[in-house]
């Protein structure tokens, strides 16, 4: 009774900060608005990190996805005036990443070889196992880098759900804003994700085991 | 088999309800290819949970400043392709406006006179052109015609040293409104002019008005100058050469006669 009561407030605290966030990060978009870039400034510095990771996850390249980021925020400035108190600066810029990442792959025709030769380059640094057993290293290396070619070889529209709610946790509401879509949309994309990775990732299993 | 596989999803990426869970749970105890399938498909989270983070970014507030400014840069920078197209209208306002202020061609056109015209123009061809400048000095308008210029007698002007020669040029007509400095006119020796004091409107540039005078006498220029210095009065031969001509010669008649003789003055 006593831990539903401490959860249940844990969880109006977390609400109450949230709200306090979306609150300030509305209240610094307002000031950017009138001309304050230092405020453009702090929204930039508070959430550059969790908009790198997402555009890292879509793009597998660190200059790319830098590339990305900055445009995402080049462009949220100069459309300052278009964000709608509403919704959360994060969900906004977000937004504007996945358009980018989109619009890359199409104009990009998917990744060239070298980009592909990149992407898997960065997977060496990423396959170091945290497991005593080198066995159970080696296997579980050998999953995670297939499912990084999965994830790497899926659609962007797939790609950008599965980064969303498997890597980065969003709720479904949020990627609903993101993807300007409803939420049982949302949740239904995100099924197809799931079966479009997990079909994927069973002949990269099979390559590397072979 | 599609909604059993959904179902597998749910269950194993934990997105069911207990309630569902344990159902689903239930119906794979005797399924071992979808007790298999389940298990890769938690695998399957576990491994996507397990992909390491991304390497440290470079990204900076500075950079994006500098994006942002060179991209505000760019956005101002061109110039719509159309807007070429008004450069002719402006050019064609500007030459109306041009042509409308311009004062010479409003009513009636003004005539202008040249005065050495007026003054040597009269088949005088013995004379040399008198050094007239017609940009150093006024020229009479139609509204100072010569006909309303005060005339007075003629005079003999004698100077210490001989005319220069005439410098002729063609001044454009757009200096012919130049402002005159009275102080600069040259008055050219022997020539017949009179040069008076003229105010109109109480405008100092246009005091001064060159009237041509009746040639009834003339004096060659070249015997009025006295060698060694100027004329002193003394009792010196002047010739005077008439305008008149000779019915029988054409040539004109010259009387030589001492200068005491002559009248000098106004």
């Amino acid at each position: 009774m006593i831990g539903i009561g401490v959860e249940r407030g844990a969880v109006r605290l977390e609400a109450s900060a949230g709200r306090m966030e979306l609150e300030s990060d509305a209240v610094l978009v307002r000031q950017a608005r009138d001309g304050e870039y230092r405020a453009f400034e702090l929204l930039f510095e508070r959430h550059r990190l969790l908009v790198y990771r997402f555009a890292y996850q879509m793009t597998n390249s660190r200059d790319d996805a830098e590339d990305v980021v900055q445009e995402a925020f080049v462009r949220a400035y100069q459309n300052l005036h278009r964000y709608r108190d509403e919704a959360k600066f994060t969900t906004w810029i977000l937004r504007i990443v996945t358009n980018l990442c989109t619009d890359r792959a199409r104009s990009g025709n998917r990744r060239t070889a070298l980009e592909q030769q990149e992407a898997t380059r960065g997977l060496d640094w990423m396959t170091i196992g945290n497991t005593e057993d080198p066995i159970e290293n080696l296997e579980g290396d050998r999953r995670v880098d297939a499912i990084k070619r999965a994830l790497a070889a899926l659609p962007t529209h797939h790609r950008s759900v599965i980064v969303l709610r498997d890597l980065e946790g969003r709720e479904y509401p949020e990627i609903a804003q993101v993807l300007n879509c409803t939420v049982g949309g949302a949740k239904l994309r995100v099924l197809r994700a799931r079966r479009a990775l997990r079909d994927r990732v069973a002949p990269f299993l099979e390559e590397a085991s072979a | 088999m599609k909604r059993k596989d959904d179902d597998l999803l749910r269950l194993a990426f934990g997105e069911l309800a207990a309630d569902s869970a344990r159902a689903v749970e239930a119906r794979t105890v005797g399924d071992a290819s979808a007790q298999a399938d389940l298990e890769a498909m938690r695998e399957l989270r576990a491994g996507l949970q397990r992909l390491p983070p991304p390497p440290p970014d470079t990204l900076s507030a500075e950079r994006l400043r500098a994006a942002i400014l060179d991209r505000e840069l760019r956005s101002r920078r061109p110039v719509p392709f159309f807007a070429w197209a008004w450069a002719p209208v402006a050019v064609a306002a500007l030459a109306a406006v041009l042509v409308v202020s311009r004062p010479a061609l409003k009513g009636d056109p003004q005539v202008v006179a040249n005065p050495s015209v007026l003054a040597f123009n009269r088949g005088e061809e013995a004379f040399a052109a008198p050094s007239f400048d017609p940009i150093e000095e006024p020229i009479v308008s139609s509204q100072a015609a010569p006909s309303e210029a005060t005339r007075s007698r003629a005079t003999v002007v004698r100077a210490s040293e001989p005319a220069a020669p005439a410098r002729r040029r063609s001044a454009p007509r757009r200096r012919r409104s130049r402002a005159v400095d009275a102080t600069r006119i040259q008055v050219p020796t022997g020539d017949l002019f009179a040069i008076e004091p003229r105010t109109q409107n109480g405008d100092p540039a246009s005091a001064f008005t060159v009237a041509a005078k009746e040639p009834d006498v003339m004096a060659a220029p070249t015997s009025s100058v006295v060698e060694g210095g100027p004329y002193s009065g003394g009792p010196e031969s002047v010739v005077i050469v008439s305008s008149k001509r000779d019915l029988d010669t054409g040539a004109r008649a010259a009387t030589e006669t001492e200068a005491s003789n002559v009248f000098v003055g106004g």
